[in-house]
């Protein structure tokens, strides 16, 4: 598991220090303008959470998993190092999107939640998306992520063609707060639910 | 235990391709040489001891246990080398160390660090720089690193020159030296495996066509070269397969020196590993 998540690491160490360097220069370039750090935020979540997929095609170039099952590996240990990556990516996501508002000095609560929520949103998606990586592969898991991602599109859409309207849902502040606090959980709770598909598929793919 | 590997009656079922009933078994202190046209099953069956497909019927056990039960303990003491490096090309040979070593419990950085010592392979330069004959050997090193008892070689020669070859040939009687040690060597340049295997397993068509010692195979088996004429004549109880070709007659004979003096008029010449397979798939039963 160590020596899995250790290779993981090392090789989408590239890409990650990247992502960083990108982060790094957007940082600057907001310290300067005024607002922006929610979404610069929201990126680095989502993009941390990207590079797991960068794991699975490295991998898949160099057909990873077929040698790795004559090592003392299980097919259960590729399945979960894969989920224990996905959260030790987001936690340091989670922890990166908040350089940006100890920047700018501007930690307000509006700030906290977009983070928590993005976080949330990037595990759910990681959640969907792990299960049709092992699968499919990269290839065409890629184009499951256009249908996940058009999916709230459509079901605003949908929304708004029904006549009803946000006016007319009315939640209290509070309610809405409690309800986003519930979205971590909820988040992890499915990727558990996630894990135990993938590892359904795994142990029925042949290598 | 006398057996470092056993397999018996194995099946398993493809669309378009059956694996039926092979059952052989690696001796401690011995080569194994699989040999077979490709797609005959070799690697289905590498696979299967491996548990990375899952066996429809039969029985293998390695150093006396269950490969499914006994999955992880018996991985610990298996070293194998593919076809080609599954290593990610970016990666260094000490990068390779450096995860093995959170993999494998026994895993000797200083035996590692010899082998690449003994093969010149730089520990410093990305896998995807090294050759064919480079990644090969690295993977051969780090299937030695951890210090095995069964070594499964799949094809692991083809695609290299003579001196790499031979090189990688040493290596494996080096490591037969020990008696409890045994290797399962999967490959199709039946060359290799007359120098180095002490016993043949055939598949042909996903079954075994024989096992057999190969000292005893390669001494014993001849080649009769006859005409037409002088074909009649052969008694077919001394034949295993025969072939028909512009020159006149050929015939795989299971006694050599019994051919030479049944037939001391017609040619009996040796055969190759070689020989006796092409006889297997393209003769003719007497």
């Amino acid at each position: 598991m160590i020596g899995l998540l250790y290779k993981d690491l090392l090789s989408i160490k590239k890409s990650m220090t990247r992502v960083v360097f990108v982060f790094a220069i957007y940082l600057v370039i907001f310290a300067i303008s005024e607002d922006g750090a929610s979404f610069l935020s929201a990126m680095v979540v989502l993009l941390s959470a990207m590079l797991v997929m960068n794991a699975f095609a490295y991998d898949e170039i160099s057909k990873w998993n077929y040698y790795a099952l004559s090592l003392p590996i299980t097919k259960r240990q590729l399945v979960l190092s894969r989920y224990v990556l996905t959260l030790i990516m987001n936690l340091s996501g989670f922890l990166l999107a908040f350089l940006p508002g100890l920047f700018r000095n501007h930690m307000s609560m509006e700030f906290v939640m977009t983070v928590y929520c993005v976080s949330s949103v990037a595990l759910a998606l990681m959640a969907i998306l792990l299960p049709l990586l092992f699968k499919f592969g990269t290839q065409k898991a890629r184009i499951w992520i256009f249908v996940i991602c058009m999916i709230p599109t459509v079901l605003i859409f949908a929304f708004n063609k029904s006549g009803l309207s946000f006016q007319s849902v009315s939640l209290s502040n509070a309610a809405i707060e409690t309800a986003l606090w519930f979205s971590l959980p909820a988040a992890l709770l499915l990727l558990v639910i996630s894990y135990f598909i993938s590892y359904a598929i795994m142990q029925n793919k042949e290598l | 235990m006398d057996n470092i590997l056993e397999i018996s009656n194995l099946s398993k079922h493809y669309p378009t391709f059956d694996l039926q009933n092979i059952s052989f078994s690696v001796p401690c202190g011995s080569i194994v040489g699989l040999v077979g046209e490709n797609g005959a099953g070799k690697t289905t069956t590498i696979k299967l001891i491996l548990n990375e497909i899952r066996r429809d019927s039969g029985n293998i056990r390695v150093f006396g246990m269950d490969n499914i039960r006994e999955e992880r303990k018996i991985k610990e003491l298996i070293g194998v080398v593919f076809d080609e490096s599954y290593f990610y090309g970016e990666f260094r040979a000490q990068d390779i160390a450096s995860i093995l070593k959170k993999v494998y419990r026994t895993w000797d950085d200083a035996l590692f660090s010899r082998c690449l010592a003994q093969f010149k392979l730089p520990k410093d330069k990305m896998i995807r720089e090294y050759s064919k004959g480079m990644k090969m050997k690295l993977s051969i090193a780090s299937a030695l690193a951890h210090k095995p008892r069964l070594l499964i070689l799949d094809e692991a020669t083809s695609g290299l020159d003579p001196i790499i070859r031979s090189d990688i040939l040493d290596l494996l009687l080096d490591f037969i030296q020990d008696e409890t040690h045994g290797i399962l060597f999967s490959s199709h340049i039946t060359s290799d495996l007359e120098k180095v295997a002490d016993y043949i397993t055939f598949i042909h068509e996903g079954k075994i066509v024989f096992h057999r010692s190969k000292d005893d195979l390669i001494y014993r088996c001849g080649i009769l070269k006859c005409g037409s004429a002088d074909f009649q004549r052969v008694n077919r109880k001394d034949l295993i397969r025969w072939r028909k070709n512009e020159f006149g007659y050929e015939a795989l004979v299971s006694n050599r020196a019994a051919a030479c003096r049944a037939y001391p008029n017609l040619v009996v010449d040796n055969a190759s590993i070689d020989d006796i397979m092409l006889f297997f798939v393209k003769g003719e039963k007497p």
